[in-house]
Parts: C-alpha cells; structure tokens; sequence
C-alpha cells in the first residue's frame, strides 16, 4: 500500500535560541507565529485574557470583530480561500457558544478552521463556574476534532495536531479549549513538535479498473463536480480533465467556479434551484462521475429518483461518504489528485450526448428581460461579476439572494464563491467578505446580502470602518424574508407567517452612522452607476437596493420531488 | 430492527469515549448495550447496536467512526458475542 504523507508543520526550536521560562499564553502566541498564522479573528473576554496580554507580543495581527459569530464566519472565509486554517479566538461560557454557529458551517462545508476558546481554571470546570461551558462536549458534533489541554508545555503540539488535523485529509474544524490557569502557568518550552498530517491509502486499483470501465462503456457520462475539488486545490486538474475528456459537467453549489461560468462543458447548477439543463442531464445521464461531493439532498432531490439510469463512480477524499446515500459501483477514495491523476478518462463517442445537453443548455438559458423599471436582482448580479470579471469575489449570506448569486453570477474559480452551503448559515456574507479581503487583498470583494442576514451580523460594519477594510456591500432589500415568504406562497398556501421586514432601518444611515459610504438605488436605470460606483469605490461601500418583494427564485424543484419536476415561473399562482 | 454487534477499539484520549457515543447515535444508532474494557491507553468496546430506520447501514456508521481520530479499528461482529441485556423495568 502506498502512502502519502501530507507534512503540514514541522517547527522546531533549538535550545539556543528558546527561552527559559514561556506560559502558556505566550507559547500560543509563539505557536501561531510558527505556524505561520498571519491573521486571527477574535473577541477578548475574561479566561482568554491572558492570551490578549501575549498577543500584543506576536506577530499574528488579530482583528477585533464585534460578536464572536462574526469571528468564526470571518476564519471560515479565511479557510475557503488561502486552504490554510482560518483561526478564530474567544474567551469561555457566552463567547464560546456564539462560536458554535461558525463552528457548524465550517464542519458542513468541510473547511479548515482552529477555534481556540478560553475555559475557566481547572480547578473551577465542572462546578458550574462563572462562564463555564462545557465547549468541549458542546462541539463534539460539529468538531472534526477537539482537545482540552491541561498542561502549557503541551500547547505548541496541540496547537500543531489541531492545525494538521484541520487542514489534512477531508478538512474541518478542531476546537484546541485553554483553561486560564494553562495559560497562566510557566513552563520550559518544548523543544520539538510537529503536526501529524492524515496520511491516505492510494485508491483501490479494483475501483480504478471498475471506474475506467464504467467510463469507456458509457454513453452518456456526466461530471457532478463538489466543494471537494477546491478544498483539495484540484481545480486545474478537474478542468483539464473535463476538457480532455470532452464529458460534460454540472456543479454544485459548492462546486461552482471549478469550471469557470460560461465554459464550453459546463450545464450549470443542479438541484433545489439548478438550471433545468443541469437536471435534466443528470436525470437522462447512465454514469455520474461524482468529485468531492456528497450527495447533499439540496443537490440531489428525491433520492430514490435521482439519476435514475446512472451507474456511479464516487471520487473522494473520505470512506466515510462512500455508499452513505448512494451506491457507489466504483469507490475510489484517497487524496483527490491521486485519485484523478490514476483514473484514464476515456470516453467512447460522446458526441450526440454531448450535443444534446449543451443545445438543452442554450435552450434554458436563463432571460433577464424581466417586466417593470424596479432593480431586477439577477440581471444586476450578472452584470456585476461579469464587469468587475475574474477578481470578483462573493460572500452571500442565505436566502432568494444567495440562489440568484449561485445561478447568474460569473465565477472565474471556487473561492470566489463564499457561500454557506451545509449549514445554510444567515448573517455569513458580511463577516466573511472580512475574512476574504484580508485573505486575498487584491481582490474585488462584495458582501451580497439580503435584508434580513445583513441585520445578524450588521455590527460588523464597525470592523469594517475599523481596519478600513474596502468590502463593498450590496444589500438587496425586498423588506421580508423572501425564501421563507416564497415557500410560504408556494407550499402554505399564502399564509405569510412572520417573513415582513417592512419596518427595516434606514440602511444608508445606518451604514453612514458607522462611517461608512453609502447609497440606495430602487430603479434599473440606476443600475449601471451603481455598480460603477461600487468598483470606483476605495473604502467600504454599502449599496442599498430596493427589489420586488414578489420577485421569486426560479426553477425550483419542489421539497420531496424529484428534480425532474421542476417548476417554472409560469407555473407560478 | 435487526440488532448489530460492532467492536471498537480506540485510544483513551479525553472526550474519546463521548466522541464514539455521540456518532453513534447522532447517526441513528440507539446503544441497546454495551460493554468496555481499557488499560488506561486503549479501550475496546463492544456494542450492540439498534438502527433507528431500515435506511441506516452498520457499515456507514463504523466508516464514520473511523474518522475520529481516537479511533483505531472498527468491526462489525457476525458471531454476536455475549453482550449484557437489560430487562426494561416494565418486563421485570
């Protein structure tokens, strides 16, 4: 069996240069200096303060954010785009559980993050002491991992587990939780540490063999491309394999981007709100070759009816996915590249099958010749990404905004998508434009937000004027909270329960209040100056757009149907 | 629903024997038994598992099981072991 070691940190401090006596607190500093650690997310608090004192000491900027929340989703950001672990910082009790919500999206997403909470002293955990929670056993679920460690001289080896654990195999988030009096404590750094990367069996030669037989007899194969690919930086490889191939491909929302939007091979989206041509495809397909993805019931619909004439080939980094939800006739399972990199792609003649889709794909293009002068947000958005082109990074939150950025914008690769797929997490897109802009600076980062995820984390404007940080918000308000007003006309017969945001803030003051550039716009004609005052824009900006609060998101398939069974906008009343 | 036996041998790290519980049943598993021995660095564990749906396989689970990093083997048992049962209260 062959392995392939993943090395992911290896420091090592020799005696002359390590000094007496560090504490904890400062071996975490050091850690993270050695690690590499640029940037932190953090919010102090009283079992973290000693910590807050060493850091001032380091060299890892840490960026004060205003709700811990905010500091997860900002590290998640941080994760998606550098493939390093984005770090986020809190202290016990309350500080901690406000971490748990961006601590779940990064498990579901499967991005690499270390969490580091403050806990009470040793002495006090288990007495129901001032801000003691148990985080540890809170998190177990949402955790790839977790560690309590008890003695300082312990940190740096923790620190690095908790590193090669987050960023090896199928990456996700470790929870590393400091008592004060670890953290307080002196001790005789360790000399030598280092990280234990997950180490992968290469993939069965059975399910290679099984994967390129499957491959050559078929005749209508199809590419479902996931989330996977990015986080294993297999985007290049994918694309050169799809085009060599000559096999078309559908995404998924995690997905999109590996092949760049508008590219000869790609159907678009599929699932809940995919594009018709992309469902159609997997439904007639008789071989999904499936690449970092999972199955997600978003993506495939009604199980049992989805792809019904495929057989599968199941390419990913972990057994665990393997049969989970859908047969796999060949498993490959190991680090994705080696994966590819072993599989021939070889079709037979494809030719007609590829003609069909593609021609199903013009014939379902989506229109944006929308009725009426008011802002129609998907014209808007696709003209956005295509003006501001391959800088273009998006940060949504989760609702009609995020499907309409997923279905119109243009992608020129997966981390410019920043989207919460698993989790479904409202209140991401802001502080995770943060996190991205200070990931990638030479980036055109925008915060695409609706009214109602905007008001949970809108205290970040204050991070934003704070640190100057120029990520430009476009806030399209429908003054309700649209998906949910949607389902409710469609599957609750019209009964609006508690989706009405018309008492909203004066967004533009609002942002004004936090000294931040702002400006509104309700018309299409103004459209054209908004985005060009958006991308002249050098500081924040924040672009308050008023939409059609009736406006829907279209196709969509039905909660329990198969995605054969797509609805229309004519099927709408 | 057809009772599985699994063995699970995994490292005694802290939080390791909630770790294993709380995947078990957080991916529909009810515990209808269960038996464990440890020296103080590993810890066996003998499981006599109830699935709560006919959709959930035994073999999934213990593939997710792997995953945690305490975890050093899993198996799924097919001469089921002597495994303690206890009578519900309202049998007794």
């Amino acid at each position: 069996m062959t392995v392939m070691p993943q090395p992911i940190t290896i420091p090592e401090t020799g005696p002359a240069t390590r000094p007496a006596t560090r504490t904890g607190a400062q071996l975490v500093v050091d850690t993270l200096d050695a690690l590499g650690v640029e940037c932190v997310f953090g919010y102090p608090g009283g079992a973290i303060m000693p910590v807050y004192d060493a850091i001032t000491a380091g060299s890892t900027r840490h960026i004060l954010v205003r709700h811990e929340q905010a500091a997860a989703f900002a590290a998640d950001a941080y994760g998606r785009i550098t493939g390093r672990a984005g770090v986020c910082l809190a202290t016990s009790g309350p500080g901690a559980t406000n971490l748990i919500t961006g601590i779940a999206n990064a498990y579901l997403d499967s991005v690499p993050m270390v969490a580091i909470t403050g806990q009470v002293a040793q002495p006090f955990m288990g007495t129901d002491a001032f801000q003691e929670t148990d985080i540890f056993g809170m998190t177990m679920p949402i955790v790839k991992h977790s560690i309590i460690v008890r003695r300082p001289e312990d940190i740096p080896a923790a620190l690095g587990e908790a590193f090669a654990i987050a960023e090896s195999g199928r990456p996700g988030p470790v929870l590393v939780d400091l008592p004060k009096d670890v953290q307080q404590a002196s001790c005789t750094p360790p000399g030598k540490w280092r990280g234990e990367a997950q180490v992968l069996s290469a993939p069965a030669p059975e399910a290679i063999a099984e994967a390129e037989r499957l491959i050559a007899a078929a005749e209508k194969p199809l590419f479902y491309l996931g989330g996977g690919i990015a986080r294993s930086n297999a985007t290049e490889m994918v694309r050169r394999l799809v085009e060599d191939s000559g096999i078309p491909a559908v995404a998924t929302l995690q997905g999109l981007g590996v092949l760049p939007s508008g590219h000869p091979a790609m159907l678009g989206m599929l699932g809940m709100h995919g594009h018709r041509a992309a469902n159609m495809a997997v439904q007639e397909c008789d071989l999904l070759i499936v690449v970092g993805a999972r199955f997600d019931d978003r993506a495939t619909g009604k199980l049992a009816e989805f792809a019904p004439h495929a057989a599968i080939v199941h390419i990913d980094v972990d057994a665990a996915e393997m049969g989970k939800l859908r047969h796999a006739h060949a498993p490959v399972c190991s680090n994705l590249k080696s994966s590819l990199v072993a599989i021939d792609f070889e079709p037979g003649e494809i030719d007609g099958w590829r003609s069909d889709v593609m021609a199903a794909r013009e014939t379902h293009a989506p229109r944006y010749d929308a009725p009426g002068n008011g802002v129609y947000a998907p014209a808007l958005l696709k003209d956005l990404s295509e003006r501001v082109g391959d800088s273009f990074v998006a940060a949504c939150d989760v609702g009609q905004h995020q499907m309409w950025v997923a279905q119109h914008c243009r992608f020129s690769r997966p981390q410019a998508h920043l989207t919460s797929g698993g989790l479904g997490a409202m209140g991401f897109g802001l502080p995770a434009a943060i996190g991205a802009k200070l990931a990638e600076p030479d980036a055109d980062v925008f915060a695409i937000c609706g009214d109602g995820g905007f008001q949970m984390n809108i205290q970040e404007l204050a991070t934003l004027r704070r640190y100057r940080i120029p990520v430009k918000i476009v806030l399209l308000d429908n003054a309700m909270l649209g998906l949910v007003r949607q389902w409710q006309e469609l599957f609750f017969a019209g009964n609006y329960s508690e989706v009405d945001l018309s008492d909203n803030p004066d967004f533009v003051e609002v942002a004004h209040a936090f000294g931040i550039e702002a400006f509104a716009i309700e018309r299409r004609e103004e459209v054209d100056g908004a985005i060009e005052r958006l991308m002249q824009a050098r500081g924040p900006i924040l672009a308050h757009v008023r939409i059609d609060p009736e406006e829907n998101v279209w196709p969509l398939v039905p909660p329990g149907k198969s995605n054969a069974e797509m609805m229309e906008k004519r099927d709408e009343g | 629903m057809k009772v599985e036996h699994v063995r699970i041998e995994f490292r005694c790290a802290e939080g390791a024997l909630r770790r294993v519980l709380g995947v078990t049943e957080a991916r529909a598993f009810s515990v209808r038994s269960m038996q464990m021995g440890s020296d103080g660095d590993r810890a066996v564990m003998t499981l006599a598992l109830e699935p709560r749906d006919e959709s959930r396989k035994v073999d999934t689970l213990l593939r997710q099981l792997t995953r945690l990093q305490e975890v050093e083997t899993t198996i799924r048992l097919t001469n089921v072991p002597p495994v303690a049962e206890v009578t519900h209260a309202a049998y007794a």
